[in-house]
């Protein structure tokens, strides 16, 4: 092997309630930290500056929004075990970001399953006057595909902080909806529909992103 | 409402709505969160989460009273003017970031004040927490407020809104105190007996037990019987060495100021600058031990992953045993990226050796200090260095390449003149020159040059302390000359705004009548005075006015050498005698020796660390 081996992985997690305040910026800074305190052998840039070479693969996530799958890409100088990168992460990740998987990769920079969509759980404190109907209107307006949630689905889905039940969710949040806004260049962020309809110094609405849609040819 | 219904409400309907809803979530990596706790404690950062969590002190405060099994402490910074509003609009009360508990409900509030211009800051948070701003009108169910920090060597413009001050170093008589209040506690006391017993832990300054007194210029000043402790004597840690450092640090969730991991090296100065206040009250100069810095640098990468490691002190190069640090740190540090800064140097001892070490994982800046443009000026202030030493340092660092100076000087200097003023053109007229010229076979960037100049403010117990402030459109006129004759093409000029100064230099010199302007300018709205976006310079006016007091006055009023001050009261081991000689020295012009490898230099404090 060479001095500059590089081998790419990718690491899957959650960012939950308690890390939702943190703007994107931190959030990158964040997990900069994170792997250094792995103790693993991270591969850094050259330069002045040397820094961890991390690229980020999901779309920035909004301060105050939850995810279940933000996507890193990392690299190590030494091909190690799946299990054992993860156990290492396992015990140095901070609170509200919980670590799902993480993968070999075979490259670092091209992505073998692009998502094609965002998939977002919407949740409101107040269903009054026909929100689900103007929400979905606004939708198809801009080539969203958007429908109205059940609440049993969707309390389960933001579970996130320890001693909630999905009970105080339901109460809290009445009305929820999911949407699909296309990756790429149409990509709409759900909150400038949502905003479209609802004043949100009038009601809460808690965005939540619930899964990235990898083929849209699975709809088959 | 349980602390944990509050944080729902202001997860789900307030921080949605605030700038930065970071600063007011909590929940970070080595937070410590504790359930039960027999003394539950407040500890107040009077500024923004950002810088709060920046401070040294306050961290190590922090971690050193949740070391104790028995006690909990949580944190709280003042809430941004928006926050305040959601809060105040919801009837909500200010929290503490750990389990949301109001801070009404703790057993003692404990602020940090390291700036003056925080000081309406302060009251927000008594105000927001339920507390009530004065401290002769809380219940004995309320909270014990203490507060301690730099600010509190003159503690008189907050006598009226703090129950104790700490003076001097916090870790020992804070440990007093809480233990103090968990006597109490247990045997079904509260408020007023807390305060009676913490009456007796040494460097607690209770402005109820004391008489006040009109001195010169009509000044409030201070006296006390027994049993009240006359004067207040400075605590601070004998022996330094060893002495608490915590290694598992909180990790702002938010970019701090200073987001990396700040190890302090020694604490005091032994240079004695003339100005400076930190250099005489934190006296004398205690160093910590390499080998115990190395060790806790390794600790603290482990939790935290902060990609640099920044040396604390008034002067690193004066640490004894800085070669050695810098070897152990570098062999931890450079194979893991991790780099290593050393803020504020002292040219007269600053090593190319040093410089080469620094170097050796990033390149950074020099930060270089020489105060004044004069010889002579130097001399007053006991800035002792030349202009051959400076340019020398700056070329050495342009030759090692660096690339960016940053300067640091101060008009309104006692005995300053316009000559003085010039001096400071004419020596980065100099410095640009040396730092452009090339080397044979080299070749150097743009020279980035960053002159910030700050405006003198004469603080309490330095041999300035007498010295008036400077008036404002003087200021004014010495930084437009400043602006006509500096080539601004090479330079980036920076100027503090006189106004700001001038507050600050009402608050450090002021007594306790200061008191009640900072009240009135509370009640008008006057938050956050030391950012340039928010001090209302109107609404202070009023302010004074309404309370009677004129600033002018405080500002520009010297005072008597002799005379009784507003803070008399206050001992910080260094004697008036050895102030009055330094002050004496200065106005000839004559230079102080170091303490360290010089003979002692008399301040009046029992030192035994350079005998």
């Amino acid at each position: 092997m060479t001095e500059d081996t590089r081998v790419p992985y990718r690491i899957r997690f959650a960012r939950l309630w308690e890390a939702r305040f943190i703007s994107h910026l931190d959030l990158m800074r964040a997990f900069m930290r994170l792997l250094r305190r792995t103790g693993l052998p991270i591969y850094f840039s050259e330069g002045f500056n040397p820094k961890p070479k991390i690229s980020y693969r999901t779309m920035p996530l909004s301060s105050g929004h939850t995810s279940e799958c933000e996507r890193v890409f990392f690299q190590l100088m030494e091909e190690l075990p799946e299990t054992e990168v993860e156990r290492a992460f396992a015990a140095a990740m901070p609170p509200g970001l919980v670590l799902d998987s993480i993968r070999r990769v075979r490259s670092a920079k091209k992505d073998e399953n692009p998502p094609k969509a965002m998939q977002y759980y919407i949740y409101f404190t107040d269903a009054a006057d026909g929100i689900g109907e103007r929400l979905l209107r606004a939708a198809r307006d801009e080539n969203v595909q958007m429908e109205v949630l059940d609440m049993e689905t969707a309390a389960v889905a933001i579970l996130l902080e320890k001693g909630d039940s999905s009970e105080f969710i339901k109460n809290t949040f009445p009305f929820a909806v999911s949407a699909a806004t296309p990756v790429g260049n149409d990509y709409v962020r759900p909150d400038r529909i949502v905003e479209k309809v609802v004043d949100p110094e009038k009601i809460i609405i808690h965005y939540h992103r619930r899964k990235e849609i990898i083929r849209q040819s699975q709809k088959r | 409402m349980t602390g944990k219904e509050l944080r729902k409400k202001i997860e789900l309907e307030v921080l949605p709505r605030v700038r930065k809803p970071g600063r007011y979530a909590g929940g970070e990596l080595n937070a410590v969160v504790k359930d039960t706790a027999e003394v539950r404690l407040a500890l107040c950062f009077p500024e923004v989460y950002e810088i709060g969590m920046s401070s040294l002190g306050f961290t190590l405060l922090y971690h050193y009273v949740n070391e104790l099994g028995w006690a909990a402490c949580e944190r709280c910074f003042a809430p941004w003017p928006d926050m305040e509003q959601e809060l105040r609009g919801r009837a909500l009360p200010l929290y503490s970031l750990e389990t949301f508990t109001p801070l009404s409900e703790f057993d003692i509030i404990g602020f940090s004040l390291s700036y003056e211009m925080t000081f309406t800051n302060v009251l927000t948070m008594l105000d927001l927490g339920g507390l009530g701003l004065r401290a002769a009108r809380r219940p004995d169910s309320a909270p014990v407020v203490i507060a301690g920090g730099g600010c509190s060597v003159n503690p008189e413009p907050l006598a009226d809104f703090i129950d104790a001050f700490v003076i001097g170093e916090g870790e020992e008589p804070l440990m007093e105190i809480m233990e103090a209040a968990r006597r109490v506690k247990a045997a079904g006391g509260g408020r007023p007996e807390i305060l009676e017993k913490i009456a007796a832990v040494e460097g607690v300054y209770i402005p109820s037990l004391y008489e006040t007194g009109t001195g010169e210029n009509g000044r409030c000043t201070v006296s006390g019987t027994p049993p009240a402790p006359y004067p207040v004597m400075r605590r601070y840690v004998r022996n330094m060495s060893n002495s608490y450092y915590p290694s598992k640090l909180i990790l702002p969730s938010i970019n701090a100021v200073h987001d990396r991991m700040s190890i302090e090296i020694f604490r005091g100065c032994a240079q004695g600058c003339r100005y400076c206040q930190a250099g005489m009250i934190y006296r004398p100069r205690r160093e910590r031990d390499a080998d115990f810095l190395i060790g806790n640098v390794k600790e603290m990468y482990r939790h935290s992953g902060w990609n640099e490691v920044s040396l604390l002190s008034l002067n690193a190069p004066d640490y004894s045993q800085l070669a050695h640090l810098l070897d152990g740190l570098s062999e931890f540090a450079t194979p893991r990226r991790v780099s290593i800064s050393m803020p504020s140097s002292r040219i007269d001892t600053f090593s190319e050796e040093v410089g080469e070490k620094l170097r050796l994982v990033r390149a950074t800046g020099l930060t270089l200090a020489p105060e004044a443009g004069t010889q002579r000026l130097r001399n007053v202030i006991n800035k002792r260095i030349t202009d051959e030493e400076i340019i020398g340092a700056v070329a050495s660092s342009f030759a090692a390449g660096w690339k960016k100076v940053k300067l640091y000087f101060m008009i309104g200097l006692p005995t300053e003149t316009e000559e003085d003023v010039l001096g400071i053109a004419a020596l980065i007229k100099r410095l640009t020159a040396v730092a452009g010229k090339k080397k044979s076979g080299r070749k150097r960037g743009k020279p980035d040059f960053t002159l910030s100049v700050s405006n003198f403010v004469p603080k309490p117990h330095t041999p300035f302390q007498w010295e008036p402030f400077e008036p404002v459109e003087k200021l004014f006129g010495k930084q437009r000359l400043l602006r006509s004759v500096i080539d601004r093409r090479h330079v980036k000029l920076d100027f503090h705004d006189p106004h700001r100064s001038a507050m600050e230099a009402v608050f450090a010199r002021g007594d306790r009548r200061i008191g009640r302007a900072l009240e009135e300018a509370y009640n008008l709205g006057c938050r956050f005075d030391g950012w340039s976006e928010c001090l209302d310079a109107d609404k202070w006016r009023q302010a004074f006015s309404r309370a009677g007091v004129d600033p002018a006055d405080y500002a520009h009023t010297p005072y008597k050498p002799g005379s009784r001050l507003p803070w008399s009261h206050i001992d910080c081991g260094i004697t008036t005698k050895y102030l009055l000689i330094e002050r004496a020295k200065a106005m000839r012009g004559d230079t102080t020796e170091s303490c360290i490898g010089n003979r002692c230099t008399g301040c009046g404090l029992d030192c035994d660390t350079n005998d």
